[in-house]
């Protein structure tokens, strides 16, 4: 076998084990390298609520600087968190966000008066003719998706109650309230003794006992007019461990929901982390500058035929160039045979 | 920042948002010298409306002690502290406030010079009770009866102030003050538990609800206000303290509307820390034995002046202040005017139409203090 053969032979396997393993989602798509965040595709399903997955290992990481909040007033004019690590997977239905902060202390209740949260938002716009700060502007829409530790919290550990933030805490009566004391939120609370729970009442998503998603799925126009989405698509989850905070964020790449940006090949993507400890909350926060997202588009049945052909094109070619050289290569060894040594033009010998 | 114009300092000063003052504002006197510390205004509003799980230390209505009673605790001093003392230039009339407002003492990356009080700060909402401070006469070290040592009772609510702080705070815009009636409200709706409105409004009137996790505060009763009603501290104060009505700026002042007649005819009603910079529409009609310098840092250099003309009223030499004074809590009804009728106060609702009439001396009967027709004693005689 010729070199120009062996050299064909490994790179069209290659070709092909290689984009069926990226198929199967068994390998990373190739990426550019630079400070994009590039979604890397897999197959199957993606590890939407586990930060601790070795799924994320498929994902390249980014360190994306963050800097205090200056535009509007309350902010901070110096970063609570420098920077955080975030990386991204996505599938054929959905994308995925894990990002990782250092942070000393975990502060996942908001029941008493100075206790602030901890948080993550992620805020999506498209590639092109997104404003040139966060929270978006007036007709300029922005999608926002924030994890927030007391909402998780709520959830994994059952809704932190009056009595478990004050636990000498006793009452003998609550309007209306049926059951005994010290009355859970909000098994106890229906009818009129909800009236008594204002922002239950009316259907203040922070006043919500019962929480489904950690993840709050946000729209704002501007500062000052973030507002929880009727449609609720995302979830995630966290795990704080040894001073750090590891945060899943998933939603659809595709929702449905006008109020939610679409997730093409091209898109654009900022930052927030709020510290409780630090007093972070609201504009109080640390931001990023926006980051290109760049989302690998899933390896569809059409991407493989494509490979497949340019590998069967290749081949051929490879195929038809061999015996057209050999035969060149059989006449020139035939007409030096046939020539005298001492004729000095090959012109006149190949005729 | 915008210039807006405070005239209870007579100057102009920064505000967050342009001057944009309300149709029409509510707002009410309380006169200092008749509270007794019931506590009637602030079970009534308790009971009305913060009865649930998460407000069991919130006082929308409050009466504390003065001087060293607070709720929540220490909420005066961590302010004035913050702000630092303030002059006033006494020699213009009215006086001018030459010191720097909350807004304009905030530093930078905020919009109001706050502070935020803890879990224990709001857990004694009556601490400092009935406790006494130096004697009236300090050059006195002998006790006399009535009144040797001061103290007060300071009744207090959300002011609806015309700037709030809170509406400044605010990075929400959850807060709005009404442009019917002047009510400041958090939208319960909209509110997300930021805490900016507990932090920057100096007299601790936004409260965190440790269940909802959203801020609320008084609402000033508006769906009684919309009928006419008076609120439900007002109504049920049994000392009769509270005046509700409708305020004016100075140069449109009603003498025939009673709060008008007392904040600026009179001028014996005046706002609770004026150098905070809010304008507040909860007046005082300041103690009387309280010592001046007491009573200017707490209610401004005009204290001292409004405190001799409720002498001269007691000496019965102002017949109108005491007509108003006799209609306070006399109806359930919001006055809008007032007249003297001979020995009569009279009231009239926000229809214009009379409503109450109160004699200047209630008739009374005294009966022999020996029922002769039964040959008993009356232990009852009046």
């Amino acid at each position: 076998m010729s070199w120009t053969k062996r050299i064909a032979g490994i790179v069209v396997a290659a070709a092909v084990v290689l984009t069926g393993l990226q198929f199967a989602g068994w390998a990373p798509p190739t990426r550019a390298a630079g400070t994009d965040l590039v979604s890397a595709q897999v197959g199957g399903t993606l590890p939407a609520t586990d930060p601790a997955s070795t799924a994320w290992d498929a994902a390249t990481p980014i360190t994306v600087p963050l800097s205090g909040q200056l535009v509007v007033v309350p902010g901070r004019s110096t970063p609570s968190t420098d920077s955080l690590e975030v990386r991204s997977l996505n599938n054929a239905t959905h994308i995925a966000f894990r990002i990782t902060w250092s942070d000393a202390t975990k502060d996942n209740r908001t029941t008493g008066q100075l206790q602030f949260r901890d948080a993550v938002a992620v805020q999506l716009a498209p590639a092109t003719g997104a404003p040139p700060i966060c929270m978006g502007a007036a007709g300029a829409r922005m999608h926002i998706l924030q994890w927030k530790a007391d909402w998780q919290a709520d959830i994994e550990e059952g809704f932190r109650d009056l009595q478990d933030h004050f636990p000498n805490f006793w009452v003998d009566y609550y309007p209306y309230m049926m059951g005994q004391s010290p009355y859970t939120s909000p098994q106890n609370f229906s009818e009129n003794a909800k009236l008594y729970l204002v922002g239950y009442q009316v259907g203040n998503p922070f006043s919500e006992p019962l929480k489904v998603s950690a993840v709050e799925d946000a729209v704002a126009d501007g500062f000052s007019t973030i507002t929880t989405q009727r449609q609720q698509d995302a979830i995630g989850r966290g795990v704080w461990s040894g001073g750090q905070w590891s945060v899943v964020i998933t939603r659809p790449k595709d929702s449905g929901d006008g109020q939610d940006t679409p997730v093409g090949k091209d898109n654009v993507a900022a930052f927030a982390v709020w510290d409780g400890s630090s007093g972070d909350v609201g504009g109080r926060k640390s931001i990023s500058a926006w980051v290109n997202l760049k989302v690998e588009s899933p390896t569809g049945p059409v991407e493989v035929m494509w490979v497949l052909l340019l590998v069967l094109v290749v081949a051929v070619a490879v195929m038809a160039v061999r015996p057209l050289r050999n035969r060149q290569k059989r006449r020139l060894e035939r007409a030096e045979e046939e020539l005298p040594p001492e004729d000095p033009s090959p012109k006149e010998a190949r005729k | 920042m915008a210039d807006v114009f405070n005239w209870q300092l007579d100057r102009s000063m920064k505000y967050e948002y342009a001057e944009s003052r309300p149709t029409k504002q509510v707002s009410a006197v309380f006169d200092i010298n008749k509270c007794i510390a019931c506590q009637t205004c602030t079970m009534a509003c308790k009971t009305t409306w913060t009865s649930g799980k998460g407000q069991e230390y919130m006082f929308w209505n409050s009466v504390e002690t003065k001087p060293w009673g607070s709720f929540p605790l220490g909420w005066d001093v961590h302010v004035l502290e913050k702000q630092g003392p303030q002059a006033w230039d006494t020699g213009a009339s009215p006086p001018r406030f030459l010191g720097k407002t909350l807004f304009e003492k905030a530093p930078p990356g905020e919009r109001v010079e706050g502070w935020r009080p803890e879990d224990e700060d709001w857990a004694n909402p009556n601490r400092g009770e009935d406790e006494t401070n130096g004697p009236i006469d300090p050059s006195l070290y002998h006790l006399t009866v009535p009144h040797a040592i001061w103290n007060f009772y300071l009744a207090r609510i959300c002011m609806h102030c015309t700037y709030p702080a809170c509406v400044a705070a605010c990075p929400r815009k959850a807060i709005y003050k009404r442009n019917e009636d002047g009510i400041v409200l958090i939208d319960q709706e909209r509110c997300r538990g930021y805490r900016e409105c507990v932090r920057a409004c100096p007299y601790k009137r936004s409260m965190y609800n440790h269940v909802t996790r959203v801020s609320e505060k008084c609402i000033f009763c508006y769906p009684a206000v919309e009928q006419g009603i008076q609120p439900r501290c007002m109504r049920n104060c049994i000392g009769k303290i509270r005046m509700v009505g409708y305020v004016h700026r100075p140069q449109e002042a009603d003498p025939t509307n009673p709060v008008d007649f007392l904040i600026h005819t009179k001028g014996i009603a005046l706002p609770l820390y004026p150098q905070f910079g809010l304008e507040p529409n909860i007046y005082y009609v300041p103690p009387i034995h309280v010592p001046p310098k007491f009573l200017v840092q707490m209610f401004g250099p005009r204290a001292p002046e409004a405190v001799a003309l409720y002498n001269r009223m007691r000496q019965g030499l102002e017949p109108e202040l005491r007509a108003v004074f006799l209609l306070c809590v006399s109806t359930d009804k919001i006055l809008t005017r007032f007249e003297l009728d001979g020995l009569e106060a009279v009231g009239f609702d926000v229809n214009d139409a009379e409503v109450v009439r109160v004699p200047f001396q209630e008739p009374a009967v005294v009966r022999p203090f020996q029922d002769t027709a039964n040959a008993v004693y009356r232990h009852n005689f009046t």
